[in-house]
Parts: structure tokens; C-alpha cells; sequence
């Protein structure tokens, strides 16, 4: 038995030693290969399977459609539109050139330009977006390999240029880059998507038309004050105004005086958003807040509001006429009309008299003039929040010269932007209060439901009703037959207004211009009930150049459509607008249908 | 006999299977293709609009109305207006602020 055993562990000993040494072998190398493992999926798994995504998922940002611009009643002035973009795949392409020969033709490019695109190295290539739908429904049909089509966003302007210069333009990255484009932005832009597009083994992209990672978000709807009707009227008025006067430029605010919403910013020159490189970046500005410029005479209906709330001046008072000059420091400050004797406070405001006017200003006192002065709103933002608004230029009285009070009362030595002299005029209109201006009125969601609502909010207080009453009383006479604004009347209708002519000053020299001048006419109506305040400037106007004559026709023009439109009632002479039975016909006359 | 009736039920309770499973991926294709078809509905809706908007362009009207219709703005006393349609706002209107935007400039 001993011996067997002993010739069995002869024969197998070795054998069972190299069996052990193959199994210690092969273990060690699954140990080996369990702990790559480990390491693999364990400790660096998270980042491999990040680097893995890298490597076979590609994805593509793709925008959510800005909000909408709309006009108070609705009217869309801005909106994104999903237009199709051709993309390609060219690692999947099996013939480059017979694809461009195809395409060429529905995207309007050259076969050679495109195959030269389709024979980049490159994974991925935009070949044209935000083409015309019937094009890309197209490319669709024909299914081509390497080709696919993807919905992206697109900005319009349906209505062109009609108030371009208040909504400013979006850029091809869909951010807003000028006006109410550029100031609401977060509210306006989108969320972003991704198409996820999937990249095989071979390094070649799988098409995924219309599959998102995330599918963009619209952005929120913008809901403005502005009315198209008014905006439309009064941008038609104003380009009629400076193209007959050969002015360089002009501007136009309407706003409801009682509340300071605007219903029409008009600037001429304008453009076209949908071409925004087709006009210079000059045409690009909002004028109306952007502009500087001296008021003139308008603002002689500030300091005789000042002035009667301070009770230095009262109805009914006179003032010497001085032969139609005073003299103030350094000089005299003269009258353009005809003066004899003694004039009126009504007749300052009527013809606007510069010498009647300095003596006001005199009685009021420089401190108080300046404080008024600010209390209207000048040398200050007028809080609209768009982006390029000037405060405009009132120095303090430390700065002054000592003719500076004269110079301020006739309107000089003060900068101020069209809305800000709106902004004062409607203080006078509402009966003392100063209103921030607002142009947007309610942010609503994708479905239409209101996010967020904005009203009137007053910031203070500057003269009382009844001086603002007294004013704009003064104020109509200006628009009488023998005031500098006759031609701002219109019939049946009360209007208060205050025109002016300001020199313009040359930069170069730092000194006025004889020729160049801003003529400008701020107007409200009804004057005891207004419904409507609009401010007109003309801005180098060439020929017969004054206020009256350039800037208050438009005033008519815009005021008399608007109120129409807005269906205010006349509030005066309305015996003379009975029907003319002459130029109306509703129904024939019975005796005329029995002939 | 037991069996075959075993077996019979397994086969139909695999067939229903494969069946609802087949027919969930039918239904997940119409509802993809539904959905593909409202976006489509909805894009060419708000096309639409905005074309629409183009074409109420007063511009576009104001030169229709008087160059081809003959049509000129009514001249004073032809229209009268008996009632102000006053643009106030209602009072429950709370006035919001900018930072009820989510947002601040």
C-alpha cells in the first residue's frame, strides 16, 4: 500500500505543483483584472462615463423664442417665429457634391461654394438659417443623407418701422442689444435647448430631427403703453414735418397727462429693424430721450407756473414792455414782437414776450426759480429705465453766471430732453403732479396671463390745482388767432401750448448759431380736461423756422386724428360741429328715394 | 390534457404581452407624431399672426384706403364724438414694481 502510494505521489506530484502554480496564475490575473475593474467602474467611472458622452453625444444650443412686443390693444410689434435651419452631417454624406448640386438651388448659393462647405473636415455645419418655411419643408421631402432641418428661432418686426426706435433690435444670438429689446431682455429672451444629436461608433453623427435634451422655453410677453394708432399718426406727421422743412432730425411724444403712460414715441430719421445693418447706428437712437436740447420760450410756461404758485405774479398783471429789450448782464435780452407801453400776463404768454418773462423770473428769484426747475423735472432721468437716457443739463446756482437767471427764464443755459419737457407740461396739464412716464404696462406669460402690471406713480407734487388751472388758462391764449401757436388749433377743441425756438449752439465755437435752431410746440387738450399731451421738435428746420410755424402744425395734425381716435368730445364751439348734412350721408332722404 | 392547457395559457399570457408591449409602442408613436403635428399647428399659427400683423400694417392700409379705394380722413363736423372713452385704469390695478420681474436693471 505504502508503495503505491508513494509511486502515486511520484507520478503526480509535479503535476499537482504546476496545477496549483496555474490556478495561483489564473486567479492572480482575475484578481488583476477584478481590481482594473474596480478602478474602472468605481474610482473612475463617473469621469469615463462623462468622457464616453463626449465622445458619441454632440450637443447643440438651440434658443426659445423671445417674448412678444405688443401695443396696448394687442398689435404685434415684435415677435420670434420657429423658421427652419438646414444643418449637415458631412462624415455622413456619400456624395458632397451631388447633395450641394441639390440644395444649391433651394438656398440660393452656388453648387461649387456649397460642396466646398459640405467637404469640411467637421463633424457638424450650419448651411443656412432661419430660411423660409416651404424651403425647409422641402429639404425635408428629399431626405438626404447627411442633411437635416431643426426649427429655430427668428426675430420679426411685422410692422416695420413703426417705432423702432423705442423697441431696438434683437441680435442673431437673440439678445437684445438697443431699446426695450436691450432693457428687457431677462424678461423677453427664452430658456435655451439642446438637440442632442448621437455619434456612432465609426465617429458619425445619427441624425435626431425635432429630438431635444431640453426643448427651449418662449420668453414672457411685453405689453406697452404705446398705442399703434397714435404711433403710426404721429411718425406719419413728423416725417411729412421734416422731410417739407429740410430739418436734420425731429421727435414726438404723446402721452396721457394724467397717468404719464405714453402712447407714441416717434423719431425721424428711423429704421428698419428687420434690416438693422442697413441703416447707420445714428438712426438707431431714441431721440426723444437721447437729445438734448435748449426748450427756449416752452419753458417760459414753467417759470410763470412758479411764479403764480408763489404768488409773485397774479391774473390780470401788467409789465412794462422796456421798448421791447431789457437789459441783463452783458448785453440785453429783446423781443421778437412789437411791444409798446405796457403788456400783459396774458399777452407774455401769448406772444411770448422775453421781456416780460425775465421780469417774472426776477420776482421769482433765482433760488426759487431753480428749485422749481428741478421740482419740473429737468437736469435729472426721467426714471423710463431705457438704457442712453440723458438727464439733461441744469447746472446749480453755484455755477451760475449772473446772467444765468435771465438766460433760464427765456429757456437757455438748460438742457432738456423732449420727455422731460413733455414730463413738466403734463405736470401743468394734471393739475401739479409730476408723473413718472411709463411705456411698459403688463409682462404676461406664453398663455396670456399677466406676470406683473405697471400703473402711474407719482413722484411728487410741484405746483397746486388751481395754479396748474391758471397756467394752462394763460396757456390757451397761445393758441389763439393773435398767439405764436394759431396753427395748433383745432377746431372745437380748447388748446394749451407753449411754443419755442431756440438757437442752436455751435460746438466748435461754443457759441450760438445764427441759422440753425430747435423749433418745438408742447400741447395739451382739452385744456381743462386733458386727454392728451403731445411735444413736438424739430430740430434744425430750415426756412420760416419757429415753433409756431414748424413744430405746431404737427401738433394739429397728430392732435386732431388722436382725438378722434381716442373719441374725446369737443370741448367748445361745438354749435358750429353740428352735422354737415352736405358731406354726410347716412341714408338717402325719404323725398329723395320717392324722386 | 392539463399540459396543453398549461401550455396554452402561457403562450396567451406571452402573446398579450408581446401585444400591449407592441401596441404602447404603437400609441407612443402616434402620440409623437400628435405632438410633432401641435408644434407643427402651433408654429404656423403664430406665422400666421405675425403675417397678419404685417398686413394690418396701417401703412400697408393707409395706401390701400386712399390710393386704390378713393377713401380720404373725414373733414371737421363730419364726425362727432358724444361720449370720452377714458383710458383710466381700474382701481384694483396694484402698481408693480421691476423687481416683480425676477429681475432688476
Amino acid at each position: 500500500m505504502g508503495s503505491a502510494r508513494e509511486v502515486r505521489r511520484a507520478r503526480w506530484g509535479p503535476i499537482r505543483w504546476r496545477v496549483w502554480l496555474i490556478g495561483l496564475i489564473v486567479t492572480a490575473g482575475f484578481g488583476l483584472i477584478g481590481v482594473r475593474l474596480v478602478v474602472l467602474h468605481v474610482i473612475k467611472g463617473p469621469d469615463l462615463a462623462r468622457r464616453a458622452e463626449r465622445q458619441h453625444l454632440r450637443n447643440v444650443p438651440l434658443e426659445g423664442g423671445r417674448g412678444m412686443i405688443l401695443d396696448r390693444n394687442g398689435a404685434i410689434l415684435a415677435a420670434s417665429l420657429d423658421l427652419p435651419s438646414v444643418y449637415a452631417l458631412p462624415p455622413q454624406m456619400e456624395d458632397p457634391a451631388a447633395t450641394a448640386r441639390r440644395l444649391a438651388e433651394l438656398l440660393g448659393e452656388s453648387p461649387r461654394e456649397l460642396a466646398g462647405r459640405l467637404s469640411e473636415h467637421k463633424g457638424f455645419v450650419w448651411l443656412a438659417r432661419g430660411v423660409d418655411p416651404r424651403i425647409g419643408r422641402e429639404i425635408q421631402r428629399l431626405s438626404l443623407p447627411g442633411v437635416g432641418v431643426v426649427p429655430e428661432s427668428q426675430r420679426m418686426y411685422p410692422k416695420r418701422r413703426l417705432l423702432a426706435n423705442l423697441i431696438g433690435f434683437a441680435g442673431v444670438d437673440h439678445r437684445g442689444l438697443e431699446g426695450l429689446e436691450l432693457r428687457y431682455d431677462p424678461v423677453l429672451r427664452g430658456g435655451k435647448g439642446w438637440l442632442l444629436l448621437d455619434r456612432d461608433g465609426a465617429g458619425r453623427y445619427l441624425l435626431a430631427s425635432g429630438i431635444y435634451g431640453t426643448a427651449p422655453e418662449r420668453g414672457r410677453n411685453l405689453v406697452l403703453t404705446i398705442d399703434e394708432v397714435i404711433q403710426y399718426i404721429a411718425e406719419r406727421e413728423l416725417a411729412k414735418a421734416v422731410q417739407a422743412s429740410g430739418a436734420a432730425s425731429g421727435s414726438v411724444i404723446a402721452l396721457e397727462p394724467r397717468t404719464g403712460a405714453i402712447y407714441a414715441m416717434a423719431v425721424y430719421p428711423s429704421f428698419n429693424p428687420n434690416a438693422v445693418s442697413a441703416a447707420s447706428p445714428e438712426a438707431w437712437r431714441n431721440r426723444v430721450i437721447t437729445d438734448l436740447f435748449e426748450p427756449g420760450s416752452s419753458l417760459k410756461a414753467i417759470v410763470v407756473a412758479a411764479a403764480l404758485e408763489e404768488g409773485v405774479i397774479h391774473a390780470g398783471d401788467r409789465f412794462p414792455c422796456l421798448e421791447g429789450a431789457i437789459p441783463v448782464a452783458g448785453g440785453a435780452i429783446r423781443d421778437t414782437h412789437p411791444c409798446a407801453g405796457e403788456i400783459s400776463l396774458e399777452d407774455v404768454v401769448r406772444r411770448s414776450s422775453n421781456v416780460g418773462v425775465v421780469q417774472i423770473a426776477r420776482r421769482l428769484g433765482p433760488s426759487r426759480l431753480y428749485r422749481y426747475l428741478e421740482d419740473f423735472g429737468f437736469g435729472r432721468s426721467t426714471e423710463l429705465g431705457l438704457q442712453g437716457e440723458s438727464p439733461g443739463l441744469l447746472r446749480p446756482p453755484s455755477a451760475w453766471s449772473p446772467r444765468s437767471p435771465d438766460s433760464l427764464a427765456i429757456g437757455q443755459e438748460v438742457g432738456v430732453t423732449g420727455l422731460q419737457l413733455a414730463r413738466a407740461f403734463a405736470a401743468i396739464a394734471n393739475g401739479g403732479w409730476l408723473m413718472r412716464p411709463y411705456v411698459v404696462a403688463e409682462v404676461r406669460d406664453e398663455s396670456g396671463n399677466t406676470l406683473a402690471r405697471f400703473g402711474p406713480q407719482v413722484l411728487r407734487r410741484v405746483i397746486s390745482g388751481e395754479t396748474g388751472a391758471a397756467t394752462a388758462r394763460l396757456l390757451t391764449g397761445v393758441t389763439d388767432p393773435e398767439g405764436t401757436a394759431h396753427r395748433a388749433a383745432i377746431g372745437g377743441y380748447t388748446v394749451a401750448g407753449k411754443t419755442g425756438t431756440a438757437q442752436k449752439i455751435d460746438p466748435r465755437t461754443g457759441r450760438y448759431t445764427g441759422g440753425k435752431v430747435v423749433a418745438s410746440f408742447v400741447g395739451f387738450v382739452p385744456a381743462e380736461d386733458p386727454a392728451l399731451l403731445v411735444a413736438v421738435v424739430i430740430d434744425e428746420p430750415k426756412g420760416d423756422a419757429w415753433g409756431g410755424t414748424i413744430a405746431a402744425p404737427v401738433f394739429r395734425a397728430i392732435a386732431q386724428d388722436a382725438l378722434r381716435y381716442l373719441r374725446v368730445p369737443p370741448d367748445r364751439d361745438t354749435a358750429r360741429l353740428r352735422l354737415d348734412p352736405e358731406s354726410v350721408r347716412v341714408g338717402a332722404p325719404v323725398a329723395e328715394k320717392a324722386a | 390534457m392539463r399540459r396543453l392547457a398549461w401550455a396554452a395559457l402561457i403562450a396567451g399570457i406571452a402573446a398579450a404581452s408581446v401585444w400591449q408591449h407592441l401596441d404602447l409602442v404603437r400609441v407612443g408613436y402616434d402620440l409623437e407624431r400628435l405632438r410633432d403635428e401641435r408644434t407643427q399647428l402651433l408654429g404656423q399659427h403664430h406665422a400666421l399672426l405675425i403675417e397678419q400683423a404685417s398686413l394690418e400694417s396701417l401703412d400697408r392700409i393707409e395706401t390701400i384706403a386712399v390710393r386704390e379705394l378713393g377713401l380720404r380722413s373725414p373733414r371737421p363736423g363730419q364726425v362727432v364724438v358724444v361720449r370720452r372713452e377714458s383710458p383710466s385704469l381700474p382701481g384694483e390695478i396694484r402698481v408693480a414694481q421691476e423687481g416683480d420681474l425676477g429681475f432688476r436693471p
